[in-house]
């Protein structure tokens, strides 16, 4: 009876994907662990070459894409979360459909994103050996609870790790004050950007101004988005530490493309990516942190991420009826803002979508969009369609920032706005579509049904997120 | 005409969407031909308020409270003369509460407040969150409001989102801010929600709580023109179609509570 948990989260697999619910990727992690609360333990600590966990607000999903990607280039072979079921049970679920009914995991490396408030029981249970640490940005709040919060749960859950590698954004004072949590049985590293022409000019989104030891307002001498930059506190020693890892000469192109040199101590190796956006530029660079750490060569890690492409729903392009869809995902005040400011240096970008939902997955609490800069959005576009439960929240965002509201259309059904907006949209133009979480499953749902993308259950089935109550 | 906003910690008070707070009272002015200078007070500023009309200060977490209370304590006299005086004061979760007695935390730990409003919060193991309804119209009538249009007599109600772990309690001289329709409101009670004494208003309602509720922005800036021009003033109406109709979606969205888990 040693593998009655494991059997049942696969029969249970099995079930979900014939008659389509779910994509199977959370119940039967949730009904495996009920039966075996260890399961995940017994099944990780047979991975030879041990566990790797990304945590952070921002990025996790891409930075995880871009990692497995290198580790498969290098001959390793991935168990990995690549559906963004990112919980206890989701782990679960990815450990039992990869693995023999014996519970011998299909693959030597394991590879995590695990949401900030999992981290707790993520890191006893998985053991790492390398964790990460990609940023801490406002959430919704009304799921996470405050950004301090999340950081003192990072901060605990790494508690009595030992023989761990720490890597840190050390542009992010949150991220990199973390390192003083973090007993001397393992070892600390940092990345960052080396970077002078990307300089935020937004302000939206400053979510941790002060020192986190002293509490004075830390000196920015420069940003590259929402806090993350080089600081220092005028009145103790933190600052932003030195780096082992950073990217450099960086070029944006659009929303489509970028290009940039990644560098430790010693080597340097030049990328080409088909991603744009600052907060794109620290996924590599964390994916490359993570690599380097593990001993992977240079040329192995450019090789993977020449190839790469965004994380479901990041950023993904598609065609309808000859004209071309990003369908971009938004699900904070950051995000937001990064989005529509690496936009708004496209001049091509002129019909736009903005679907805003209320559901749990999204955030039932919708007063984020009014602390996203919105602005650069407002120069010469074709029309906006808002969509969405909660649409007219962000009409009205819109028209608080002086938008031409006669160029908005309100239409809460998706499928109806979208379907406005690519029969309005001009020939050889593209829509950007922003959407949050459940918005985007009803989109993709529905461009399944209609069949230009493929079903997509096998790579992100929906799941139920579980509030985590944080303390007050 | 002209008004003066002191935004009061704009960097460590400044949570739940707050920027939405001074953006409408600011349009909705500017779109009225009324000029609106917005001063930022920080921590360790001199807080000058002989020439201001409006005082804003917006939510925070546990640490930025703790981080301003001192510097808010020092200013405290100060705001109290200003309210009595009849200021216009908007306070949001974490500022409503640090403008009462104090706030104790769950842990034992006070912070003091400033008095300004006779009611005290205290921490619980609650957390209360999620959209909230609340019926205005029978608090003003109780205070005697006179000056509010026949439109916004139509409306009179505030829709917003709450989350907070502190349940506050009010004290005989302050009234509630309105009458809970939907959500938990100050206690968890869904007995009342929020708080005024004269023209300071404290509130658990974000979302942003001002543009979605058009009526009681017009409403503290009518408060903020009366204390400075010393007389009625009518506002000239604006088109609030979008307003409302973000209004109408939201209240609808409480009413029938269901949240699909997607």
């Amino acid at each position: 009876m040693k593998f009655i948990a494991l059997i049942t989260g696969k029969v249970l697999i099995l079930f979900s994907r014939i008659f389509r619910v779910g994509g199977g990727s959370s119940f039967p992690g949730l009904v495996a662990l009920k039966i075996d609360p260890r399961l995940i333990v017994k099944i990780t600590r047979k991975l030879k070459n041990g566990t790797i966990v990304i945590t952070g607000t921002n990025g996790k999903t891409t930075t995880s894409k871009h990692l497995s990607a290198i580790l498969g280039y290098s001959g390793l072979k991935v168990v990995h979360n690549r559906t963004g079921s990112n919980l206890m049970r989701g782990i679960a679920s990815t450990l039992i459909e990869q693995s023999t009914v014996l519970g011998r995991p299909r693959g030597n490396i394991g590879l995590f994103e695990i949401d900030e408030a999992t981290m707790p029981d993520a890191v006893s249970n998985l053991k790492p050996k390398v964790i990460l640490v990609t940023n801490l940005f406002r959430d919704q709040l009304d799921r996470y609870g405050e950004l301090d919060r999340t950081a003192a749960v990072i901060a605990k859950s790494m508690e009595h790790l030992e023989r761990a590698t720490i890597i840190l954004n050390a542009d992010d004072p949150l991220v990199s004050s973390l390192a003083k949590k973090i007993n001397n049985k393992n070892k600390v590293k940092y990345f960052g950007l080396n970077e002078d022409r990307y300089i935020a000019k937004s302000r939206a989104s400053l979510d941790s101004k002060d020192c986190l030891i002293c509490g004075s307002e830390l000196v920015f001498e420069k940003r590259f988005y929402g806090h993350l930059g080089i600081y220092s506190c005028p009145k103790c020693d933190f600052k932003r530490p030195e780096v082992n890892y950073e990217a450099k000469n960086i070029t944006l192109y659009g929303i489509k493309s970028a290009s940039f040199s990644l560098a430790n101590k010693t080597n340097n190796i030049d990328i080409s990516l088909n991603l744009s956006g600052i907060f794109n530029i620290y996924n590599s660079l964390a994916a490359y942190s993570l690599a380097r750490t593990l001993g992977i060569d240079g040329d192995t890690i450019k090789a993977a991420l020449g190839n790469s492409s965004a994380a479901f729903g990041r950023m993904e392009k598609l065609v309808v009826d000859n004209k071309e869809i990003y369908l971009l995902l938004v699900k904070n005040p950051i995000g937001l803002t990064q989005i529509i400011e690496t936009l708004s240096t496209d001049s091509g970008a002129r019909n736009f979508m903005l679907i805003l939902n209320d559901n749990f997955a999204d955030g039932t609490d919708v007063s984020w969009i009014w602390d996203a800069d919105v602005n650069p959005l407002n120069g010469d576009f074709n029309f906006i369609y808002t969509a969405g439960i909660r649409a007219q929240d962000m009409t009205l965002r819109l028209k608080y920032e002086d938008f031409n509201t006669s160029k908005i259309k309100t239409i809460n059904d998706i499928e109806k706005a979208f379907g406005e907006a690519i029969t309005n949209m001009p020939p050889g133009e593209t829509l950007y579509v922003l959407t949050t979480y459940t918005g985007m499953l009803q989109l993709r749902n529905y461009l399944t049904r209609i069949g230009i993308v493929e079903g997509f259950w096998r790579r992100a089935p929906h799941e139920t997120k579980s509030y985590s109550s944080l303390p007050r | 005409m002209r008004l003066n906003l002191i935004h009061l910690y704009p960097d460590e008070m400044n949570l739940y969407g707050d920027y939405g707070n001074i953006l409408s009272i600011v349009k909705r002015c500017d779109w009225r031909g009324i000029d609106v200078k917005v001063i930022k007070v920080k921590k360790g500023d001199p807080l000058d308020l002989s020439d201001a009309d409006i005082l804003f200060m917006g939510g925070g977490q546990d640490r930025s409270q703790q981080i301003i209370t001192d510097d808010l304590v020092s200013k405290g006299p100060q705001i109290k003369e200003a309210v009595e005086g009849g200021l216009c004061v908007l306070t949001i979760c974490g500022a409503y509460q640090l403008f009462g007695h104090y706030f104790r935390t769950r842990e034992g730990e006070e912070l003091p407040g400033i008095s300004v409003f006779d009611a005290y919060t205290v921490g619980s193991d609650d957390r209360m969150i999620g959209n909230v309804l609340v019926d205005c119209a029978d608090t003003l009538r109780k205070s005697g409001e006179t000056r509010l249009t026949p439109a916004d007599r139509e409306h009179l109600e505030l829709i917003g989102f709450e989350n907070h772990g502190g349940k506050t309690y009010l004290g005989e001289s302050v009234n509630p801010l309105g009458k809970v329709v939907y959500g938990f409101g100050n206690d968890g009670t869904k007995a009342w929600e929020g708080c005024r004494y004269k023209n300071a208003f404290g509130t658990y309602l974000h979302g942003s709580l001002l543009p979605k509720n058009p009526w009681f922005t017009d409403y503290l800036i009518v408060l903020a023109l009366k204390h400075r021009y010393r007389k009625d003033i009518q506002l000239d109406a604006l088109d609030d179609a979008i307003e409302y109709a973000a209004f109408n979606t939201a209240k609808k969205r409480t009413l029938t509570a269901k949240t699909t888990h997607l």
